[in-house]
């Protein structure tokens, strides 16, 4: 019964290598990013940004992460030390847990979890804690300003987004995201599930911290926020956990909206015609790019929300609309559903 | 001008109206009128009777809205006071009417050994912090003021710096070291005690925060700190606290000759380069009677616009960046490097030129600067129409301003507040129209106005007068006049060259006027100019020297920061962003 | 021996647990390997907090407006009453109409529950004071040139 081949430890093992590769791919992904948006900034802004490190300045993450390592690990003595050093854990992990249960194409994904969106929202909640417990552990005003913002932020945020995705879930029949990429073989879910889609990516927006939802780090009113009392790779953490954030974000806005790993196909066309090769990694990763695009180019053009704008925007539009959202989508599968039973 | 006798009594005087109507009221007995070369009625008042006086100004038909500038002069060595009433000190307020489009200024005379005088925050609100800078300056006590706390120094300064025995250099001091002990002291100085301003700590549930907004902070526009009593993010009340760019300009200009305090000026308000030459060499040119040529006039006025646009340029990008919005500030700095280009090809500096001289510029406009103007005034319009659809038509950008921090008219007038910010409550008062200087009344454009009195209006009155300023440079590059750049006038500075080779009396004359500088006749004169950020204005007093005497900076950002907690009370701190963003100051034009 | 189902998950279970390991190992590197070779310095003030650098008034852990406590009061309501809706989500063909029916109640409730938050002024974020401050004065749009006639200060 628990007797293991050779053969069955190998692919064990494989399956282990793998999740190791997700996790540096995933990690270097991030810090290249840092250096994509800020050349992609320039580019948009009429400046070069980061040119200098190796070709295009390709090599400035790694340049700044050795500069990163190298300076002041600085406790500040006035902090609470064991969750002040919680907290850049938690900021860079829980969104990389995540990566987890992220079907990246069908043979590369860690773990086919049945109730990988549970996990993914599950994680997002974990997430806020690494927000505010900086804030509070740092003992300083604007950090706690920021935890502040941030909580009350993601909290009101979390509660639509998960909400915004059950149409998704009916639609599918499942919370596995392996599944809900099978389901949109016929045709992705963003046409059917559009307000679920605008609802879910101004709510990964808002749990990722980006742009125009930065508040709890909003530079110009709270100098650096949460934050403000870190430096170093602690800083760098956040920074890094940022980053895994839009990955994620964008990733799973691809698998859950526009077919993961799929070629295109919208209301049960194929658009992509059966006798071209097909790449699912290339698929996945081109779509997923497009929307991580589309984060750095939102920053680049939108000012920043009032806090009671943002909090208004939760509470008295995008929750009722996801209700409305979910209601609807099960109003029209459960009538598409006794013709599909009758015939 | 200066051979005319400085003081007359008024029942001689025909006069003013304004004169005409105090005289009614009080009796001409109660007034000495001062001639002035800037035709501003200017009343000595005995102190007794200066709050009724006041009041009735403030309160009269076509009434005295704005306390414009309220200072002191130290007469203790001055020399030529003519039939002045004998002073010690001598505090002036200088006052406006909107209504009237005049000014009257009223003079107390203090003697050393009273310098009390009642406080004027009862009948103008920003006489608050005026009164506030002539004791820290002077020493002058104003009697119910309700603290009367330094401004511009730190609160463990000794003594008052703009008394005549106070020493200017360094050199007159003991050598200056900030050990650690000094360095503990002035940081204590700073701390905040909300007792001392009768702010409650908290109440019976909730722990206000005091937060210290500035001076080290990206949307402090500088060295400019805001503590603020906070009930999570409201506002509860807030304390502007002014004075870390305190330069000491005034006390500067008492040891600068004429000529050599220009440079001074352009580092007053640091993004209005030439703009600030312009009202110190106009009151210098009043003093000395000099007629600048035509020509002069209307560069004057092109390079004085081509830095509003700059300063304008910089005021919209950091106003879109402090709502949260990145990229346009990049795209104006960019904007900004194209009209330095001109700047730099007309001048030789890009930022502070120090171009003007008295009687005239540093020297003529370079051959092809024709060609560079043409360029930038092609180049404008397009961008701006952009930024107005990209960064001003935007929901949020909007959402965030509009509605926010808004003051209306009859605030604005109480609290001193000029410029865009007085514009945008609907107020016509663009002193360019309403006061031609420098021979702005040749010249066709039109004063853009807001009625809404919010953040986004006055950024809308600025992004206008962008226009409104290239339409002004266009005019100045189709109509230049020919002529000389410099008034044929002995105190002009520097002088003429082309003849002191061939007389010496003509170069002793250029020699002197360089070396020791141009004596200019004693007086008093003044000139009021609309600036990049308000109305900004040089008051100068000669005792026939190579130095002033003293020189009163009125600029207009001190009155628009004093205006913050009135506004701002109850609205949140990214409100406070929107709004500082929209007051468009730079803490050296506050601190000078 | 297991069954290739088996070996499947089993191999799923052991990355996804390489995967929760690796993650803590490397954020536990990074700050290990930053902590030995961070330089160290010391400054006279770098042990306040930042508080623009102005000494601080007061402790940075004080009692706050009720205001963040509600927000944490409504997730918990609407979260976990959300987490209902994801039950039914994944059962909604087994359940049919009658479930639909259900549904709507709850969510019908749980509407009913928002527009009376609401109503009470429980979402009302901005402050008190510009809720109701209507524009600051109706006569605020003076003619050019014409200022007002009355005193400021009362």
């Amino acid at each position: 019964m628990n007797t293991l081949t050779y053969a069955n430890i190998f692919t064990i093992g494989i399956a282990m290598l793998k999740a190791i590769i997700i996790l540096i791919a995933t990690v270097a992904g991030a810090g290249l990013l840092s250096w994509i948006e800020r050349r992609v900034l320039g580019w948009w802004q009429d400046r070069y940004g980061p040119n200098r490190v190796g070709p295009f300045g390709i090599f400035q993450f790694g340049a700044d992460m050795i500069k990163l390592f190298f300076k002041e690990d600085w406790t500040p003595p006035f902090a609470d030390v064991f969750i002040f050093w919680l907290a850049p854990v938690i900021g860079m992990s829980a969104l990389l847990f995540t990566m987890a249960v992220v079907p990246i194409t069908p043979e590369w994904g860690i773990t086919d979890s049945q109730v990988g969106l549970l996990f993914f929202l599950a994680m997002a909640g974990v997430a806020v804690y690494a927000v505010l417990f900086a804030g509070w552990a740092s003992n300083s005003k604007y950090a706690l300003l920021g935890g502040l913002r941030s909580a009350a932020q993601t909290l009101s945020y979390e509660v639509f987004m998960g909400i915004a995705l059950m149409g998704v879930v009916m639609l599918a029949n499942s919370f596995s995201l392996y599944t809900i990429i099978e389901a949109q073989k016929d045709g992705w879910f963003i046409v059917p599930q559009f307000l679920g889609f605008c609802a879910f990516v101004v709510a990964g927006v808002a749990v990722a911290h980006r742009s125009p939802f930065d508040l709890p780090e909003a530079e110009q009113e709270l100098a650096a926020g949460f934050h403000t009392e870190y430096a170093g790779i602690k800083w760098a953490m956040f920074f890094v956990g940022e980053y895994v954030g839009v990955i994620l974000v964008s990733a799973l806005t691809v698998i859950l909206f526009f077919g993961g790993w799929q070629e295109p196909a919208l209301l049960g066309y194929k658009l992509w015609p059966d006798f071209l090769p097909v790449y699912p990694f290339i698929w996945f990763a081109l779509k997923t790019s497009i929307f991580i695009m589309l984060f750095i180019l939102i920053r680049a053009a939108l000012p920043r929300p009032r806090y009671d704008q943002i909090m208004d925007a939760g509470w008295k539009f995008f929750l009722p609309l996801s209700l409305a959202n979910l209601l609807i989508t099960a109003a029209v599968i459960l009538l598409q559903q006794p013709v599909a039973g009758g015939a | 001008m200066s051979t005319q006798s400085d003081t007359q009594p008024v029942a001689t005087t025909k006069g003013h109206e304004v004169v005409r109507e105090l005289v009614t009221q009080f009796g001409a007995e109660t007034f000495k009128l001062q001639a002035t070369c800037d035709g501003i009625p200017t009343l000595w008042t005995p102190k007794e009777r200066l709050l009724e006086v006041l009041h009735f100004l403030r309160h009269t038909i076509r009434p005295y809205v704005m306390l414009y500038d309220l200072s002191a002069i130290d007469e203790q060595l001055r020399t030529k006071r003519r039939d002045q009433p004998p002073a010690d000190f001598t505090v002036f307020y200088h006052l406006l009417s909107i209504e009237r489009n005049s000014d009257v200024r009223i003079k107390v005379a203090l003697s050393s050994d009273n310098l009390h005088l009642p406080t004027a925050i009862k009948i103008w609100p920003n006489a608050n912090w005026y009164e506030r800078e002539i004791w820290d300056l002077f020493g002058i006590e104003f009697d119910g003021h309700p603290l009367l706390a330094r401004i511009l120094l730190p609160s463990n300064w000794q003594g008052h710096p703009l008394r005549k025995s106070y020493p200017a250099r360094a050199t007159e001091f003991d050598p200056f070291f900030l050990d650690a002990a000094k360095q503990d002291a002035a940081q204590e100085a700073l701390r905040f005690k909300p007792e001392d301003w009768g702010m409650q700590l908290g109440t019976k549930d909730v722990d206000y925060m005091f937060l210290n907004l500035g001076p080290n902070h990206p949307s402090a526009h500088g060295a400019f700190r805001i503590i603020l009593q906070l009930d999570g993010e409201e506002i509860v009340d807030c304390v502007p606290d002014i004075g870390y760019h305190h330069r000491g300009a005034e006390k500067m200009a008492e040891r600068q000759s004429w000529h050599s305090y220009i440079p001074y000026t352009d580092r007053i308000d640091y993004l209005g380069g030439v703009m600030n030459n312009l009202p110190y060499v106009l009151a210098v040119e009043k003093l000395a009677g000099i007629q600048v040529p035509e020509r002069v006039e209307i560069i004057r006025i092109m390079m004085a616009e081509f830095f509003r646009i700059t300063s304008h340029l910089l005021f919209l990008g950091t106003y879109v960046q402090d709502v949260g919005g990145m990229s346009p500030i990049f795209f104006m700095f960019a904007d900004r490097q194209k009209a330095y280009d001109v700047i730099e090809a007309v001048t030789g500096f890009r930022m502070h030129p120090a171009w003007f001289r008295i009687g005239g510029i540093a020297h003529d406009l370079p051959t092809g600067w024709d060609k560079k103007v043409k360029e930038f005034l092609d180049w404008m319009p397009k961008r701006l129409d952009e930024y107005y659809k990209a960064a001003f038509m935007n929901g949020i950008l909007r959402m965030r301003t509009i509605d926010v921090a808004k003051y209306n008219a009859e605030q604005a007038l109480a609290w001193g507040v000029t410029g865009a910010g007085l514009r945008a409550t609907g107020i016509d008062y663009d002193l360019r129209k309403q006061r031609p200087y420098s021979g702005y009344e040749r010249l066709e454009f039109d004063v853009p106005l807001a009625h809404n009195g919010d953040a986004y209006d006055r950024a809308m009155v600025r992004f206008e007068e962008l226009r409104q300023s290239l339409r002004i440079i266009r005019q100045c590059l189709d109509n230049m006049p020919s002529g000389p750049y410099k008034a044929d006038h002995p105190l002009t500075c520097p002088p003429p060259k082309e003849r002191t080779l061939k007389d010496i009396e003509t170069l002793i004359n250029h020699f002197l006027s360089v070396s020791w500088g141009p004596v200019i006749p004693a007086g008093e004169s003044s000139q009021m100019i609309e600036a990049t950020k308000g109305i900004n204005s040089y008051y100068i007093i000669s005792d026939a020297s190579t130095m002033s005497y003293r020189t009163r900076i009125r600029t207009p950002s001190f009155p628009h920061l004093q205006q913050i907690p009135e506004v701002i009370r109850g609205s949140m701190v990214p409100d406070l962003i929107a709004y500082l963003a929209s007051i468009d100051f730079v803490m050296a034009d506050v601190d000078r | 021996m297991l069954t290739p189902d088996k070996i499947d998950s089993l191999a799923q279970q052991w990355a996804l647990g390489t995967f929760i390991v690796a993650t803590l190992l490397l954020c536990a590197a990074m700050l290990a390997v930053s902590y030995y070779l961070g330089g160290r310095y010391q400054g006279r003030a770098k042990n306040d907090p930042f508080e623009s650098g102005i000494v601080s008034v007061g402790s940075a852990q004080l009692r706050l407006s009720a205001k963040f406590y509600l927000i944490g009061m409504f997730f918990v309501i609407f979260d976990v009453e959300a987490l209902f809706l994801y039950a039914w989500a994944v059962a909604v063909r087994e359940v049919g109409w009658p479930g639909f029916i259900e549904a709507c109640i709850f969510i019908v409730v749980l509407f009913i529950g928002l527009i009376y938050i609401w109503r009470i002024g429980a979402l009302a974020w901005s402050p008190e004071a510009r809720r109701n401050k209507s524009p600051v004065s109706t006569n605020n749009h003076l003619p050019s040139n014409h200022a007002n006639q009355t005193g400021v200060m009362s």
